[in-house]
């Protein structure tokens, strides 16, 4: 139990927290469809993830394990046909903040807060090919609205949104973590669960 | 040959199940041995020593030896273990790893470097011996609870292990895929394994053990040969918190019941899927009952159950209460389903929430009510802890205050005693005839012989979806359901 | 005797592809419409595939849905180019047919995998590309676990609407985020509870030993995963030729 090499408890317990980061990911991301509505998603993804992934943090102690967690939403996205982006920005994400928790010793909650929010900017990758999409789909849009339209539009829709998405998840994200971990408090300890 | 000597053992975390103190036991190879005792006696415990689950996955302190075969198991890691101890557990819906039936009974061999034509073989041998050859490759979601619980019984058979651990196997079971397991265990007994089951429920069990271990207070209080342990009285055995070892008899009884109908049901017919289905064209239901439903799995009984409370869409036909007409939303608001599963039902963080959630009324009013169901219930000194924290029977009384609180009119409860002991049976029935006795109409699905006999006074027989007979304890209907509760 | 008791997986319904064969198509499937670029006779076929396998596999009510979507989506194009709509509808309707052209034959044929395949055959697929078991027993818990939230959310959502917690009761306004907490704080509960004692009965099967796993299923390919590898082919040349 003391080994530094995930068992397969702990492999287990990656399955069942990725399948309810899914879940609930996918409850909110109905609002997928409609690429005008990514900022709401960012918005309210994190928010409401961070309940499975605080849980799933108090089960973490070693190395690795969001880092497959990472790797699994990689290749789900990518078989979802959301291309290699998401999937490179996913296993990132995972990676990064694995190592940051574990500068915070899998303990610390700040720690716990700036990974968690670097993990959910992985979804940032999952808009990213909609903008490309939308770049050759502009091709067809200029013929039927004009350069002026189209110049509008991609001035407006891929640059900001990236970076403005961090900035919205890095709020989203904390907060996220804070409502997780006051459930923790108020009902996963309680009850002996967490 | 398991040999347990001077074992204690204490959990480190806040586990519900309680530790075990000295504890001296061997068990030779080939005896099937029964562990029992009230709910928390440390039972369960046991087996989780025997099978190395305590303390590698149940963290705890550990003290005294526990030898397999000679081998102290302290020195065995769980995989090793897993090759001589085979375990099944009480839940069948949290035991399996696979989606479909086969993978499962093959996933033990899988793991433990089976070839792929052993494989084949094993299962094979497999679902004869344990006459299952129709329940390979199905998907296991679509499984009923005794079907599962024999998949799990398969996968550890597989596995060919010496020792066979049984956990509460039968709480979630109805008679017939008890029967069923009663089989298996047959079957193992006379391959010469060792067999080694906590169980509350002892009947189905008499004839095939050879040891029963009763236990107190994590303590083994005796030590008894089955012959011994048969002639016990049976008064005895409920003072000590067990269900009978002999087989319930019912008798006549001449309780009089309302003459007139408190709920009418006409041409209610629903279904969903292709083989389930309800269809009741008359059905009455006198004033006060406590309706006891029985059934095998499959009939029927939870889909009524979810009908009578208005859960399912597209029901057909209707149902008067009092003389008046209730649809399915209207039903919604009168009744009120203690569920199997009560974990489904439990939201809040705290007992006294949890009853205050179900009210109507508001501010002080509200709250003395509740402290008063608290009280009749038992349940004063809990009502600040979460109630996901309490043991099974404890979450059961709070589902049961938190139906009190809603003052409906019509209240299910399913299976409300599965894995509780003889003590806490008898407080739920004692909370059910004190309901019926306030005027509410009480649907009770069970296949505990022991509450029907206490409590119900109403019988109703579904069989595949379809009203097989209703009515009082009158001499025909008891003898239907002595059969019912013999028949194997 | 013995001859009789042998176990045999049964037959798989219509064509039987390697779960390798459709996990590395399902992969070209979605790099070659991430490349694709205004080729309608080269989508076409891309849509046909999935429609085809899923009707093998008897799920018609999928493929024609499908099926009828693309061809509106085909058609919509079509008039719009002809006539042209309006500025807003004609941005809308570009996105759903980008939707439907460009998403849909991926997720018809995940669909299409999914139904088909069984999940231990996906980890037999895994195994044999030697892929670390640290990523197949999560995988392979996922699978498992999407039907139990599925199954746990339907009666939690049962007894939410029998103790009267839903959107506009009187409750809910008093404390709107209510319903998310009893939402979604039984569900985990329930989950993760079901969770320790899998691992409890997986760990007792011997999982994590330290023994290589085999499988019970044996993935073969066949003259169908010929045939895929030839189409692939011709499509990624096809794909090329347009690019350059």
């Amino acid at each position: 139990m003391q080994s530094k090499n995930l068992n397969a408890k702990d492999l287990i317990h990656v399955g069942i927290y990725t399948a309810m980061y899914l879940v609930v990911f996918f409850a909110v991301g109905m609002l997928n469809a409609i690429p005008f509505l990514y900022p709401l998603e960012y918005l309210l993804s994190p928010i409401l993830t961070g309940i499975p992934f605080m849980l799933f943090l108090t089960k973490v102690e070693k190395f690795g394990m969001v880092s497959i967690m990472g790797v699994i939403l990689a290749v789900f996205w990518y078989l979802m046909g959301y291309t290699w982006i998401p999937a490179l920005t996913y296993i990132a994400a995972g990676l990064l903040a694995d190592l940051l928790f574990r500068l915070g010793k899998y303990k610390s909650f700040q720690f716990d807060i700036i990974g968690y929010w670097i993990f959910s900017c992985g979804m940032i990758g999952c808009a990213a090919p909609m903008w490309l999409l939308t770049a050759t789909y502009m091709e067809q849009v200029r013929d039927a609205m004009g350069d002026e339209y189209v110049a509008g539009l991609q001035k407006y829709m891929p640059s900001w949104m990236g970076i403005a998405g961090i900035g919205i998840i890095l709020v989203s994200s904390s907060l996220g973590a804070l409502l997780g971990r006051k459930m923790l408090k108020k009902h996963f300890e309680r009850a002996g669960i967490a | 040959m398991i040999a347990l000597k001077d074992v204690s053992f204490e959990y480190n975390s806040i586990e519900r199940s309680a530790g075990v103190y000295d504890i001296n036991l061997e068990i030779p190879s080939g005896q099937v041995l029964m562990l029992c005792g009230a709910s928390g006696c440390g039972k369960t415990t046991i087996t989780r020593l025997i099978n190395g689950l305590a303390p590698a996955y149940y963290p705890g302190d550990l003290r005294g030896k526990l030898l397999i075969d000679g081998t102290d198991s302290s020195g065995l890691s769980l995989y090793e273990l897993s090759q001589k101890i085979g375990s099944v557990f009480q839940n069948p819906r949290s035991q399996f790893f696979s989606v479909d039936s086969s993978s499962e009974i093959a996933f033990g061999c899988e793991n433990t470097g089976v070839e792929r034509e052993e494989m084949y073989r094993r299962i094979g041998r497999v679902a004869r011996d344990l006459h299952m050859e129709s329940l390979l490759d199905r998907n296991l979601f679509a499984l009923s609870g005794g079907e599962k619980q024999r998949i799990a019984c398969a996968s550890v058979a597989a596995m060919q292990p010496e020792i066979f651990i049984l956990d509460e196997p039968s709480s979630n079971l109805d008679l017939r895929t008890i029967a069923d397991l009663k089989e298996v265990i047959r079957q193992w007994k006379t391959q010469g394994k060792t067999v080694i089951i906590a169980e509350h429920r002892l009947y189905y069990l008499m004839d095939l053990i050879d040891r029963v271990i009763y236990m107190e207070k994590g303590r083994i209080i005796r030590d008894l040969s089955v012959e011994e342990f048969r002639n016990m009285d049976e008064r005895e055995l409920h003072q000590k918190g067990l269900r009978s070892q002999k087989p319930i008899h019912f008798e006549v009884k001449e309780d009089k019941l309302c003459e007139e109908d408190a709920l009418r049901f006409t041409g209610l017919s629903f279904s969903y899927g292709k083989n389930e289905f309800l269809d009741i064209p008359e059905m009455q239901i006198p004033y006060g009952a406590i309706v006891g439903v029985l059934g095998y799995n499959g009939a029927g009984k939870s889909t009524l159950a979810n009908v009578i409370c208005g859960l399912e869409k597209g029901v057909r036909g209707s149902l008067h209460y009092k003389g008046k007409e209730f649809s399915s939303k209207k039903r919604r608001k009168c009744s009120y389903m203690v569920m199997q599963d009560v974990n489904h039902q439990l939201f809040t963080e705290s007992v006294l929430e949890e009853i205050l959630l179900s009210m109507k009324e508001e501010g002080e009013a509200a709250k003395q009510r509740a402290e008063e169901i608290l009280r009749d219930l038992n349940l004063t000194e809990l009502q600040e802890l979460h109630p996901m924290s309490l043991s099974g029977g404890q979450k059961q009384r709070v589902a049961i205050g938190s139906a009190i609180a809603a003052d409906r009119d019509l209240l299910l409860f399913d299976e409300p005693t599965s894995g509780l002991d003889y003590l806490h049976m008898l407080e739920v029935s004692e909370l059910l005839k004190r309901l019926g006795r306030e005027g509410k109409t009480v649907f009770l699905i069970t296949h505990d012989p022991e509450l029907l006999r206490e409590c119900c006074n109403y019988l109703l027989f579904l069989d595949k979806g379809r009203l097989s007979w209703s009515g009082a304890w009158t001499k025909e209907n008891t003898g239907r359901v002595n059969r019912f509760f013999s028949a194997e | 005797m013995e001859e009789n008791l042998l176990y045999r997986p049964p037959k798989h319904r219509g064509l039987y592809l390697d779960p390798r064969t459709k996990l590395l198509f399902l992969f070209v499937l979605a790099t070659l419409l991430f490349l694709l670029h205004e080729n309608l006779p080269l989508n076409s076929i891309l849509v046909l595939i999935p429609i085809l396998l899923l009707l093998s596999d008897r799920q018609y009510r999928p493929a024609w849905i499908y099926g009828g979507l693309f061809i509106a989506a085909v058609l919509a194009k079509e008039f719009d180019r002809r006539m042209g709509f309006p500025y807003l509808p004609a941005m809308l309707l570009g996105l759903l047919s980008e939707l439907i052209f460009r998403f849909f034959p991926v997720f018809m044929f995940g669909y299409y995998i999914i139904k088909s395949t069984k999940p231990n055959e996906f980890i037999s697929a895994m195994e044999l590309w030697h892929i670390p078991e640290s990523f197949i027993i999560p995988v392979s818990v996922v699978f498992r676990f999407v039907p139990t939230l599925r199954e746990e959310n339907r009666s939690i959502g049962n007894a939410m609407r029998m103790r009267g917690i839903r959107f506009g009761a009187a409750k809910f306004w008093k404390n709107p985020t209510m319903i998310l907490e009893y939402r979604v704080i039984p569900l985990m509960m329930s989950v993760a509870k079901i969770g320790d004692e899998l691992s409890a009965a997986a760990l007792s099967r011997g999982l994590g030993g330290p023994k290589k796993r085999t499988c019970l299923l044996k993935p073969h390919f066949g003259i169908c995963d010929a045939g895929i590898a030839v189409l692939t082919g011709v499509l990624i040349l096809w794909t090329l030729m347009e690019r350059v």
